[in-house]
């Protein structure tokens, strides 16, 4: 299995204006269990490059099958970058040797909540349905021929792996871990991006959730609300009384790390206002628990073991 | 300093922070990082002394320590006092003098770089403002009324700076036409039509600022090769042609949006995105791209990778050459 996604992911190099180097790693049209399993590769690159501390590197970041290099040219060369990249390329062990002691998160949301349809309204000139007639959440329902349970059922199914390692700091990303692709959901982004997002928006990519913490701009579908911080920016004063909400979000502002693991259930209206009372009250206790990957076991059964991560 | 007035938008600046691009954090920094370096050069500080970056309407301050000022970038009338002083020379100020701004006649930002720099938290490596993240800075924030800057010891005594002034051939000129240097690559394989991309005039909408500038043409549409090709878009890309699996962004990469348009990823820029990025602005151009004003008129030329690092070059040159235009023993 390794060898033929290997043999799909071959590198092209390509630059950018000078100073950045791009890797895609075998062509955008592969199945999706090979994309994540070359995401997985990826990132075991982007972990070895960093720790090679190559002279003249400034930036070192990766998304699905791509790396990103940025450097300075005055201190190392285009071709001399590309040299350095394949000998850590050729010296990278096989994803399935990786194995790590992550976090399993239980995410609460509220869909087709309230903020994600004012927001919505208030920039439906940068949306693809302009007349206001149906939220992002029944958009993308209708896109998929699905009803709005099914579409919850096939959001809350998912394991997601992947945490702060995303587009603004400290927004969550999560890719799903859906082998299948008729589960995935068609989307279209915003057409235009957003200038702002209701904080703790739940945002649906092709394939991958975001959690918005605070007011930023996006372009992903808003699919849903979340009560719980995932941020220490722009935390309200009422939500810092707690000491346990700071510590959970102390690494990096952030409540999870690029590889922890995430489930997401579905609440109502009560149950949110509810988990929002004990947030700002203080009471508030974080659903998760320590948990270990092994990716030789996703690879042997992708659906099989991603069942085995619950609560 | 203290704020009597704080304009429309001034941020604490630095040269900006690395190493975090891949968790959401971009550099930041000036949007003219030409204008801002030569402030520093000219006072004699190191060259990442935090200045303060004005947007359109600059701040009253009211200085409150002896110390030296250096006013760069776009083109305005600054003021001590109320009397009109140069712009990219360096002022001798005191405690109780005001400075303030007038007549924004082009660009749209300017620095105010002093001796020693901005005294704030180093926060993540840097003590430039994120916006978007509220950290670095000032609080994280833009200044308000009543706010107290403090400064750095000076690192260069004043008798050496004053009245340094940067030598005309070395001012950067303004006009509403502009040529920006690009390097195509990354997707550039999904369009057919760079070559009429590159011929194209592209006006700046009001939809501009320190993450993006958008700019239209009516002169260009994008053509698809996947389009000719009949292919389906990828698993995990939007339905729109624009639109790609999660790739990367660097800083001056140029999207297409779903509205024929190009955005030019700037300082405070995310750094991953799901529409096609198919070039990027050569470094010394995004000083360019920074000051446009909506309505300003840009075409994007293609040049060659080799061409752009001669740009680079060049621009390092032209420092060096102001560098040691300010040496004197």
């Amino acid at each position: 299995m390794l060898e033929r996604v290997k043999s799909e992911a071959k590198p092209t190099y390509t630059s950018g204006g000078g100073s950045d180097l791009v890797v895609y790693y075998g062509d955008q049209q592969v199945d999706r269990f090979t994309f994540l399993i070359i995401r997985m590769m990826r990132e075991v690159l982007v972990k070895n490059l960093r720790e090679a501390k190559i002279p003249g590197i400034t930036e070192i970041q990766g998304f699905g099958n791509t790396l990103h290099v940025m450097f300075d040219p005055s201190r190392i060369r285009f071709e001399d970058l590309i040299t350095e990249v394949k000998k850590i390329e050729e010296k990278t062990e096989d994803p399935e040797t990786w194995s790590a002691d992550v976090r399993l998160f239980e995410i609460p949301v509220w869909f087709n909540d309230p903020w994600s349809m004012e927001c919505y309204l208030a920039l439906r000139d940068k949306h693809q349905i302009k007349d206001g007639s149906r939220s992002n959440f029944e958009y993308v329902a209708q896109l998929n021929g699905w009803s709005n349970e099914e579409f919850i059922e096939k959001v809350c199914t998912p394991l997601y792996r992947g945490g702060r390692d995303s587009l603004v700091w400290s927004v969550h990303s999560g890719q799903m871990l859906e082998r299948e692709e008729k589960n995935i959901p068609r989307i279209s982004n915003w057409p235009q991006s957003r200038p702002w997002t209701p904080p703790r928006t739940v945002g649906i990519g092709a394939g991958s959730l975001v959690i918005y913490p605070y007011l930023v701009g996006g372009g992903f579908q808003m699919i849903g609300s979340t009560p719980v911080p995932v941020s220490a920016i722009e935390l309200p004063p009422e939500e810092r009384k707690t000491a346990k909400i700071l510590e959970a979000l102390k690494e990096m502002d952030s409540l999870m790390g690029p590889r922890d693991l995430m489930r997401v259930v579905s609440i109502g209206k009560e149950a949110y206002e509810e988990i929002r009372a004990k947030v700002v009250e203080g009471s508030y206790e974080y659903k998760v628990k320590p948990v270990r990957w092994e990716t030789t076991r996703w690879l042997e059964d992708p659906e099989g073991y991603v069942r085995t991560f619950t609560f | 300093m203290r704020v009597i007035h704080h304009g429309l938008r001034t941020l604490v600046v630095d040269l900006g922070r690395y190493g975090l691009y891949a968790y959401g954090l971009p550099p930041s920094g000036p949007m003219d990082r030409f204008s801002f370096r030569v402030g520093n050069i000219l006072l004699g500080n190191d060259e990442n002394a935090p200045g303060l970056e004005c947007c359109f309407v600059g701040p009253t301050l009211e200085v409150t320590e002896d110390a030296c000022m250096v006013f760069s970038g776009a083109e305005v009338d600054p003021r001590i006092n109320d009397e009109i002083v140069p712009m990219w020379q360096v002022h001798r100020v005191k405690p109780g003098d005001l400075i303030s701004f007038s007549c924004l006649k082009s660009g749209v930002y300017f620095y105010v770089c002093s001796s020693g720099g901005i005294d704030v938290p180093i926060v993540h490596g840097s003590r430039t403002t994120n916006l978007q993240a509220g950290i670095g800075g000032y609080e994280g924030r833009p200044l308000r009324d009543g706010d107290t800057l403090r400064l750095f010891p000076p690192t260069t005594h004043f008798s050496m700076v004053e009245g340094r002034r940067l030598e005309d051939k070395y001012i950067r000129k303004f006009s509403n036409h502009y040529e920006v240097r690009t390097v195509f690559g990354l997707s550039k394989d999904l369009l057919y039509n760079l070559d009429e991309f590159s011929k194209a005039i592209f006006e700046l909408s009001p939809q501009f600022g320190r993450i993006g500038n958008r700019y239209y043409s009516s002169e260009f549409k994008y053509r698809w090769t996947r389009d000719v090709r009949n292919e389906p878009q990828p698993l995990g890309a939007g339905q729109e042609r624009c639109n790609t699996p999660a790739g990367p962004y660097p800083i001056g990469s140029i999207q297409a949006d779903g509205m024929n348009g190009a955005v030019v990823l700037l300082q405070d820029g995310v750094n991953k995105g799901c529409f096609v990025c198919f070039a990027v602005v050569v470094e010394p151009d995004m000083d360019i791209v920074g000051q446009n004003r909506p309505r300003d008129k840009v075409k994007f030329v293609s040049v060659s990778l080799e061409q752009a690092l001669s740009i680079r070059k060049g621009e390092h040159i032209r420092l060096n050459r102001i560098r040691e235009s300010c040496l004197t023993f």
